[in-house]
């Protein structure tokens, strides 16, 4: 288990690390907490020609809140934003995934941003970035843009990034006044990849109608999945409603098979969970409403 | 009545709480394992190049690419190995060649195909890249039925059959007892193929000296030394001309590291070939792949009974998978539990008939728990099945068939001597513990509720301190007959006393975390007298210059019925020779004399006592003024060996183990029959350790044989698809539980001490291995009302059990 | 794995069965394939490169066609090997008439892997095979869109 041989940059400039991205394309790859990348270097499943480390950027090492969004710079550690109680204050689903994340030692290496990169769709922080309808700013030297989650994640492990583009922050919406969320999921252990997930923001209003839902799964097709469901809005969340949401959401869906799980129990598994998390979120909105 | 002299008593050591010797300098970074060792300048590295295949011939292998890379030293292959050296020897008639590396075949993936000897592991692992293999791929045989069919490709061609081995068995009166039975339940149980993953993997640092054809090899190998001479002779060379050490601290092996040597074999023919000392130090990736299993087990269950529960009879037949080769000591996976195959019951009757089969798998070999979960799984589910069957309540069942009190020694009718026990009072407390009533009402409460709870309970005995010679009923009687008897498990003990009175210990025991050294100390400073920390406890192994047997090491939890009897007898060597010396400075007799306070006193005059040390002094300093005859030194070597431990007999009884304990577990669990997950709401194990010799670490061998059951039970499972792919090579797929995984465990005891040996002492590591995984699948069955469990219990089968 | 699909493409079903039995067109649409050579018989090799994101593998590939069905499909055999294990498998080609010069093409594979990348790829594996199966013929169909 020792990686094959590379070349290794450590840029001390954003520009710097632009620029050799852009000249080696394809063949270059960010290190930034290297959670996922290191343990494929080791097994040489990933053998790219060099890497390009990012942790000598402390510019990218912040979190601020602008423009309604927690902007999540690419160095920021896990577990930074999740010891800051103003970012788990203003992203309370950050407070329900983070802890689901590996374990505490992964999370004091790993990032947000390298996990969105990563794109694995299993993870919870895509999850995450898609049920909050967040995005990415990304950068290359020909110039910078912004990447919304839902185009982001084109595939398994495969992003819409161009090969010189570098993930520089994620925009996670701060929570609207009356939003409530939930994050779950089923794991063999904790800290595993979850079997599936699923995640969703809600709110309901003084009628107790729905007045917003997002409900998105991992796990359970090649990118997060959100779950069409707009014409839940407007009606009330009773058994009826959530036993149908709960049932598109297992058909919406693609899962994988494998020993673990096959694509059946993957999808009861959403079908639970999403009928429990739909379950629990209104129960908690008719107690606050009494 | 005359009052004797007052005398000075030492201080009790045995059975106190003491904390662990080791500790401090595991807990500070300074342990030295296998991979901290450099014991030879030039060492180089080797990389192995193992299997993509199940089954292969390998048509050609071309490492020329290879060998130009710099830095590359040599490749070795299977061809050379069989040139320059012999088969590993295995205690099965059949011709199955076992080699470290592939002989012409592949046969599981995994399987070493090639080793690079490089100056660093990176540019071996880089020259793995380099070396063109040919294979032609072969029919897989994955399946214990697949192997049993008449058409299966033979793994071994000059065996010709993928069944390796056959016995059959019969103990008392079977056929009248089928006859007289009111009920025959049958059953038919699969158990998986799992592992032990200790963090440390295997390393191995060889030397090859050509000038007088001997090999020092340094590895983290546990025992059985018996495998000293099965290694010598696979390397062509007198036991004296190899020369295994074993390094002061090993990070765990529960069993697997046994089989660490046919890799100390094959590196150390790396380094033959290559001219250089070789280290090679087993990642991850091998580990789960290529280094040692537990079997997959195969097993019918036939029981004759009453209908008031009495069980009359067991007719027992066993398939073992033992993978791609029979490796020493296979197949003792068969023939551990062969004497006790009647669990805790009185059952008069038995019959078993024995297969052996290998497929395209991973070869396996010792585990915690050895033979133990396999059996009991059986035998366990079946006792549950038998009070189901006859609608009898399943604590009626139990204590109608549990060995009774008054039975001890019971000798069961495949030979083992159950030596002491008091199992109904174990099973009441256990009871006790769970708060049995309270456990039914919230299980029927949760029911009416609408979950899915269960209870499961399971008995099993624990056998501890193996016997050399229970292997031996793999042959049949006549060809047993014709090499000498094999008995007992003997261990040694050296103790030496320095001029200065200075107490160093040397084991032959190759610990690998369960403590020896606090327990020797603690033994060592009750016989002597002396202050506990002033004893040094070498736990390296060095076969040329420790003491040890075949038997040595530590597996079948032998330490605590065996090694430790050593240790108290080599202490009592020392303390006969000390007292002997001060009795003639003193000018009384030897029997009056006590060692205490690290003093030698005389019964009733404290102010002649003389410390030990200058007894110490006095026999290496001055030997003409020591007793006569006595020699000079204090240096005595121990040898103990268990003297129930008899050979088979004629009628294929053994009794295969020393002593046995006896675990009771009680659980209840919920089933979240959605999600397929399993909640443990309460977990009792009451333990017979017979006498207990440190509390601590008693506990901490029952809390990590729990979570090794638990990973049984529950998630641990060697993964392969149809073709023979191993699909769990990494820890994301091979799951272990984790501390966020072990519920609470309510320990108990009841402990008998052993009347068989001086200690009275049981092992007490496996009995959770073997209890665990039936326990919690008796449990499932019951909150399910199904019989069919086959383990592990993962969120996908639980939930596929609530769909039928 | 084991997997299906569909997919409708432009031109006759005879035609769509010369197109697939065309080694530059299997070259062409065949994904991370290089170095394609024919040895006759209906029987190539050929490098390939394999892989999702940043896991690849590099594969020596003998492919043959059997099972052939004029007009109608065949059944494509893989058998590669590499540094990262091997990989085996087949993929099933039915072709239907749909509608005049529409035929609708389905696919079923069954392809197993061994070795290194079945040990630690099982995760990815899926959905790794679902990818290639897709892009083969999400190119196939732009191939015979571009004759």
């Amino acid at each position: 288990m020792k990686p094959a041989r590379f070349d290794y940059y450590l840029p001390s400039t954003l520009e710097e690390a632009l620029a050799k991205l852009s000249e080696l394309g394809s063949e270059g790859k960010v290190l930034a907490g290297g959670q996922s990348l290191v343990p494929m270097l080791n097994m040489r499943i990933a053998q790219p020609a060099a890497l390009i480390d990012i942790n000598g950027l402390v510019e990218l090492d912040a979190v601020a809140c602008e423009n309604g969004a927690l902007r999540v710079g690419a160095t920021v550690r896990q577990s930074t934003l999740e010891r800051s109680d103003a970012a788990l204050g203003q992203v309370p689903l950050l407070a329900q995934a983070l802890p689901l994340i590996g374990h505490w030692q992964t999370r004091n290496r790993g990032t947000l941003c390298g996990s969105l990169a990563h794109a694995d769709p299993s993870a919870e922080l895509p999850l995450l970035l898609a049920v909050l309808d967040g995005s990415v700013e990304v950068h290359s030297s020909r110039g910078a843009r912004t990447i919304a989650a839902r185009d982001l994640f084109v595939s398994f492990f495969t992003t819409s990034l161009e090969a010189d583009e570098l993930i520089v922050a994620a925009y996670v919406p701060v929570a609207p006044a009356r939003r409530c969320y939930a994050f779950d999921e089923v794991a063999q252990r904790h800290g595993d990849f979850a079997l599936v997930s699923v995640a969703c923001a809600a709110e309901f209003d003084e009628q107790g109608a729905l007045a917003y839902l997002t409900l998105a799964l991992g796990g359970a097709s090649e990118v997060p999945l959100v779950v069409e469901t707009a014409d839940a809005l407007g009606r009330h969340a009773d058994r009826e409603l959530i036993a149908a949401l709960a049932e598109r959401a297992s058909v919406a869906c693609d899962p994988p098979s494998d020993h673990h799980a096959s694509a059946a129990f993957r999808r009861q598994l959403v079908r639970t969970l999403t009928g429990r998390m739909l379950t629990a979120l209104l129960r908690r909105e008719e107690a606050a409403a009494t | 009545m005359i009052e004797s002299p007052a005398r000075t008593r030492p201080r009790r050591w045995i059975g106190e709480a003491v904390p662990r010797k080791e500790d401090p300098a595991l807990l500070t970074g300074a342990g030295r394992f296998i991979d901290d060792l450099d014991p030879f300048p030039n060492t180089h590295h080797a990389a192995i190049l193992r299997s993509p295949h199940a089954h292969a011939r390998i048509l050609s292998i071309d490492s020329t690419r290879a060998l130009v890379l710099e830095g590359v030293k040599a490749v070795l292959t299977g061809a050379r190995v069989a040139e320059i050296s012999q088969p590993f020897h295995a205690g099965i008639t059949e011709p199955v060649h076992f080699y470290p590396i592939a002989v012409e075949k592949v046969r599981y993936v995994g399987e070493p195909v090639a080793v690079v000897v490089a100056k660093d592991r990176y540019i071996a692992e880089d020259a793995l890249e380099l070396i063109d293999v040919e294979y032609e791929r072969l029919e897989p045989v994955v399946e214990i039925d697949r192997a049993l069919a008449d058409d299966s490709l033979p793994l071994h061609e000059n065996v010709g059959s993928n069944v390796v081995h056959e016995r059959s068995f019969t103990y008392g009166e079977v056929d009248a007892a089928f006859a007289a039975a009111e009920e025959i339940v049958e059953a038919t149980f699969r158990f998986p193929k799992y592992a032990s993953t200790p963090i440390e993997t295997y390393g191995v640092i060889a030397q090859y000296q050509r000038g007088t054809d001997t090999y020092a090899i340094h590895a983290n190998f546990q025992g059985p030394f018996v495998l000293h001479t099965l290694l010598a002779s696979a390397l062509r060379v007198p036991g004296n001309r190899l020369r295994i050490l074993v390094p002061p601290d090993i990070g765990g092996s529960f069993g697997i590291k046994a089989l660490l040597y046919p890799y100390m074999g094959l590196i150390a023919l790396a380094s033959k070939e290559s001219g250089v000392p070789v280290k090679w130090i087993e990642d991850r990736l091998e580990h789960l792949c290529a280094s040692s299993s537990l079997t997959d087990r195969l097993t019918n269950v036939q029981a004759a009974v009453l209908r008031d529960g009495t069980i009359l009879a067991l007719r027992l037949d066993h398939v073992d998978n033992v993978g791609a080769y029979v490796r020493a000591p296979e197949p003792a996976c068969l023939y551990r539990m062969h004497g006790t195959s009647t669990g805790a019951y009185r059952i008069p009757a038995l019959a078993i008939h024995n297969r052996l089969v290998t497929t395209n798998k991973l070869p396996t070999g010792l585990n915690r728990g050895y033979g133990g979960q396999e059996h009991y799984f059986a035998l366990e589910r079946t006792m549950a099945i038998v009070a189901k069957r006859l609608h009898l309540d399943r604590l009626d069942v139990v204590r109608r068939n549990l060995v009774r009190a008054d039975e001890f020694p019971y000798h069961a009718p495949a030979g083992s001597v159950l030596d002491s026990g008091d199992y109904h009072t174990a099973l009441d407390e256990a009871l006790r513990l769970a708060g049995y009533q309270e456990l039914l009402a919230t299980r029927d409460r949760a029911r009416a509720r609408g979950r899915s709870a269960g209870i499961g309970l399971a008995c099993v005995v624990e056998p501890s301190g193996s016997s050399m010679g229970y292997i031996t009923i793999a042959l049949p009687l006549e060809q047993r007959k014709r090499s000498l008897p094999k008995s007992g498990a003997a261990e040694a003990v050296t103790i030496a006393l320095d001029p200065s009175g200075a107490i160093t210990v040397r084991l032959g025991t190759a610990p690998q975390g369960q403590g020896h050294q606090t327990v020797t100390a603690q033994i060592v400073a009750e016989e002597l007298g002396v202050a506990l920390e002033s004893i040094e406890v070498v736990a390296e192994v060095d076969t040329q210059t420790s003491p040890w047997t075949i038997a040595s090491g530590t597996y079948s939890s032998r330490f605590a019925p065996i090694a430790a009897v050593a240790v108290q007898q080599a202490a009592r060597k020392v303390a006969m020779k000390l007292r002997t010396i001060a009795a003639q400075e003193c000018n009384v007799p030897v029997d009056d004399i006590d060692l205490a306070e690290g003093l030698a006193i005389p019964r009733g005059d404290r102010s002649k006592a003389i410390p030990i040390k200058r007894l110490a002094g006095l026999a290496h300093w001055n030997p003409l003024a020591l007793p006569s005859g006595m020699e000079p030194g204090v240096y005595e070597t121990a040898y103990y060996s268990v003297p129930i431990l008899e050979a088979p007999d004629d009628q294929d009884r053994v009794n295969s183990s020393a002593v046995y304990g006896f675990v009771v577990d009680i659980c209840l669990l919920d089933v979240d029959r959605e999600t397929g997950k399993i909640e443990i709401q309460r977990y009792v194990s009451v333990h017979d350790t017979g006498r207990m010799l440190n509390p601590l670490l008693a506990e901490g061998q029952i809390r990590g044989g729990f979570a090794h059951g638990l990973g049984g039970a529950l998630m641990e499972e060697m993964v392969y698809d149809e073709n023979g792919a191993l699909l769990s090579g990494t820890f994301v797929d091979y799951l272990c539980p984790t501390a966020a995984e072990i519920p609470p465990l309510v320990i108990g005891h009841v402990d008998t001490p052993s009347p068989f040996t001086p200690l009275g002492a049981k092992g007490i590591g496996e009995g959770n291995s073997m209890s665990v995984p039936v326990t919690i699948a008796n449990a499932v069955a019951d909150a399910l009302g199904v019989d069919d469990i086959t383990l592990p219990l993962t969120p996908r089968r639980v939930w596929e059990l609530t769909q039928r | 794995m084991i997997g299906e699909g569909s997919i409708e493409l432009d031109g006759a079903a005879e035609h769509i069965y010369h197109a697939l039995l065309d080694p530059e067109l299997l070259q062409r649409t065949i994904p991370g394939c290089r170095g394609f050579e024919d040895q006759g018989e209906r029987r190539y090799t050929a490098l390939m490169e394999a892989g999702v994101g940043p896991i690849k593998g590099a594969f020596k590939a003998k492919f043959s066609v059997t099972d052939v069905r004029p007009s109608e499909g065949y059944t494509l055999q893989v058998e590669g090997q590499g540094t990262p294990g091997s990989v085996f498998g087949r993929v099933t080609v039915s072709l239907a008439s749909s509608a005049p010069q529409r035929t609708q093409l389905h696919y079923a594979y069954d392809v197993s892997v061994s070795g290194k990348i079945a040990m630690v790829g099982q995760r990815m594996l899926d959905a790794a095979a679902k990818m290639v199966a897709a892009q083969f013929f999400k190119r196939l169909h732009e191939e015979l869109a571009a004759r």
